[in-house]
């Protein structure tokens, strides 16, 4: 049997497993280990003993302590009203515009992702603030659910952010550099969502009305509140990109400053019990599909499957941009079904050798790697608001108790199609994602 | 990254948890919840040791002598503590889209084989981790600027999957006698 073939039939086994709702991170172990079993000949010793050290090596591995360390910053971020202030101020300098509160809540998503790496914490605190400010000043419930479920997923795309961390320990790829990387789409993505509701407002006025204008005086106060949020981000991205602390290092830091913000801004007993109990439970998440998926790829890796696919690919003379649109599509409807992690897990093994097999624009080795990683993220993350899963779309609409599940389905898709519309053009000017690596090497 | 609970709200992720359980869930609850502060407090304590070791080492060039080392063995115990608050909480990544129409009775019969794996995979960490510890230990490896004992590192993850194992386990039954009770459609 080839290696393609078998790699097949484990990926047709592990869907079954998912089908019937087993634990993503359970069923890559069970088909990584019967896997791993039949490629070393039928014999369970080679699986048992290397079984000894496969929790040790990976939960005690330098790089990967990065993620709870991050997942901590976000939470005391989360827990400690750190998204009321800066919707405060972005509120401040917008709300008066039309549609300005909504285009306020995007901004402060925007600025949230960047002392926090995950998406539904993202929504689901901004949806917390926001919501009811959007309620009070009359904006219809589709536009103000959309932008906050869109704006949600600024969360992952502006780092630090938990899947490029990832990726970055998949493939080993530098941590700084994607971050550094990932910072002009996000900041598009941003403007991307901001425009969208400017062209809704336009073609509708009474979707968004325009708030009151808050005095200069108010707005420097809202703007002192947040500037140790900037502070923290330029710290953790600069500290890391700059080479003066390392990822683990600049996450401890980060961590640290938004346990000060938090506490100092009035976090007591209840909000850190909550940061505790909830860092423990997002790294479980994320780390149990880290063990399941380090086990399927040592049987992938057996198998010979990546290799003879990457070279398959390469052989068949498909068109470049071609494999990687098909690659995007199966990202996309694979989002249909499943978690975002859970998918750059899976995938980046298989799709990696692939990608670096194939000529893009004639990009160096690196370069492709960053620039597939930024595209990888940006259409994971769609995953999240488009139906039938749409994750984000799901909390907002939950906080939103007044707004009917349609209508946020129905207000999330404008902003769906500013997704496509910069996935497309990231695809096709790759200099987007790499403008910052390439001025800043160092 | 995210929790994957089931986008039809479940009325039952409403309720507390402590009001979901029994006595003996309510004890292993607490349990889980014990580790799992713990574990956060590790962390955060790891972080205060990295910032004095940052400091240290930009300042007077003096780092927490084996700050890495302390990192890594002590990352590797609090994580493992995470896994079965995780599990009971229901915090596991599945995909649910496929299965979300099925009657409630069907959920929680697949859940119970969910939890049932995930208390075998516990079950398994811990005793190969914990073989993995004995091997060190008569191997005698040591850490190489403090000189830890290689083997402490392996055997302090050994309770975070055996209570993993418990959660997995206890789950199952829970998911079961929901499946077979009257109140259930």
């Amino acid at each position: 049997m080839s290696g393609i073939q078998s790699g097949l039939i484990l990926f047709g086994i592990l869907m079954l497993l998912l089908l019937v709702r087993i634990p993503i991170g359970v069923a890559m172990f069970m088909v990584g280990a019967g896997g791993y079993v039949a490629f070393t000949g039928g014999d369970w010793t080679p699986l048992l003993n290397s079984l000894k050290n496969l929790a040790y090596a990976r939960l005690s591995n330098y790089d990967l302590i990065v993620i709870p360390l991050f997942l901590l910053m976000g939470q005391f971020a989360t827990h400690g009203g750190l998204s009321r202030s800066l919707f405060k101020f972005v509120s401040a300098f917008m709300g008066h515009w039309r549609g300005g509160i909504a285009m306020a809540a995007v901004g402060a998503c925007a600025a949230f992702g960047a002392i926090c790496g995950s998406s539904l914490a993202t929504a689901a605190t901004m949806g917390q603030v926001a919501l009811p400010e959007l309620d009070r000043a009359k904006y219809s419930g589709a536009l103000a659910t959309g932008a906050l479920a869109a704006g949600g997923t600024l969360g992952i795309m502006i780092p630090p952010s938990v899947p490029l961390v990832i990726y970055a320990i998949l493939t080993q790829e530098s941590i700084g550099k994607l971050f550094m990387a990932a910072i002009v789409p996000g900041v598009i993505a941003m403007v991307g969502y901001m425009a969208v509701i400017q062209l809704l407002v336009f073609w509708k006025p009474a979707l968004g009305p325009a708030g009151p204008r808050v005095a200069w005086a108010d707005r420097l106060k809202a703007l002192v509140v947040v500037l140790p949020v900037l502070f923290v981000f330029v710290v953790v991205i600069v500290g890391i990109y700059g080479g003066w602390a390392n990822p683990t290092e600049a996450a401890a830091i980060g961590a640290a400053a938004c346990g000060v913000l938090a506490v100092g801004g009035g976090m007591r007993w209840k909000g850190l019990m909550d940061t505790a109990l909830g860092t423990a439970q997002t790294t479980a998440m994320i780390f149990l599909v880290l063990l399941g998926a380090d086990q399927l790829n040592t049987a992938l890796a057996l198998s010979q499957m990546p290799t003879e696919l990457a070279l398959w690919v390469k052989g068949s003379g498909f068109p470049p941009l071609l494999v990687m649109i098909a690659i995007l599509v199966v990202y996309i409807l694979l989002g249909c079904v499943m978690d975002s992690l859970a998918m750059i897990l899976l995938t980046i093994p298989v799709f990696y050798p692939v990608v670096m097999g194939l000529d893009f624009w004639g990009l160096g080795q690196t370069e492709k790697s960053i620039w597939f990683a930024i595209l990888a993220l940006m259409v994971v993350e769609i995953g999240l608001v488009h139906p039938p899963v749409g994750m984000n779309v799901y909390i907002i609409n939950r906080l939103a108790k007044k707004v009917p599940l349609t209508e946020t389905f129905k207000g999330v898709v404008p902003f769906l199609l500013s997704d496509f519309i910069r996935i497309t053009v990231l695809l096709f000017f790759p200099a987007l994602s790499l403008v910052l690596v390439r001025t800043f090497q160092n | 990254m995210t929790t994957m609970h089931p986008p039809v709200p479940d009325e039952e992720l409403e309720v507390p948890l402590e009001a979901r359980f029994g006595p003996y869930g309510r004890m292993l609850l607490a349990v889980c919840k014990a580790a799992a502060v713990t574990g956060s407090l590790i962390f955060t304590a790891l972080v205060l040791m990295s910032i004095i070791s940052i400091t240290g080492r930009k300042i007077w060039s003096a780092p927490v002598p084996g700050d890495v080392e302390l990192l890594q063995m002590c990352a590797a115990f609090a994580a493992a503590n995470f896994f079965a608050y995780c599990h009971l909480n229901r915090g596991d990544v599945k995909v649910d889209f496929f299965t979300d129409q099925l009657p409630l009775r069907a959920v929680h019969s697949l859940d119970a084989i969910g939890s049932l794996l995930i208390g075998l995979f516990g079950a398994l960490i811990a005793w190969r981790t914990g073989a993995g510890a004995g091997m060190l230990q008569s191997a005698g490896e040591t850490s190489m600027i403090l000189g830890l004992p290689l083997w402490i590192g392996e055997a302090l993850m050994v309770p975070g999957f055996v209570l993993l194992a418990a959660a997995g386990f206890y789950s199952c039954v829970w998911h079961i006698r929901r499946a077979v009770s009257r109140g259930i459609q």
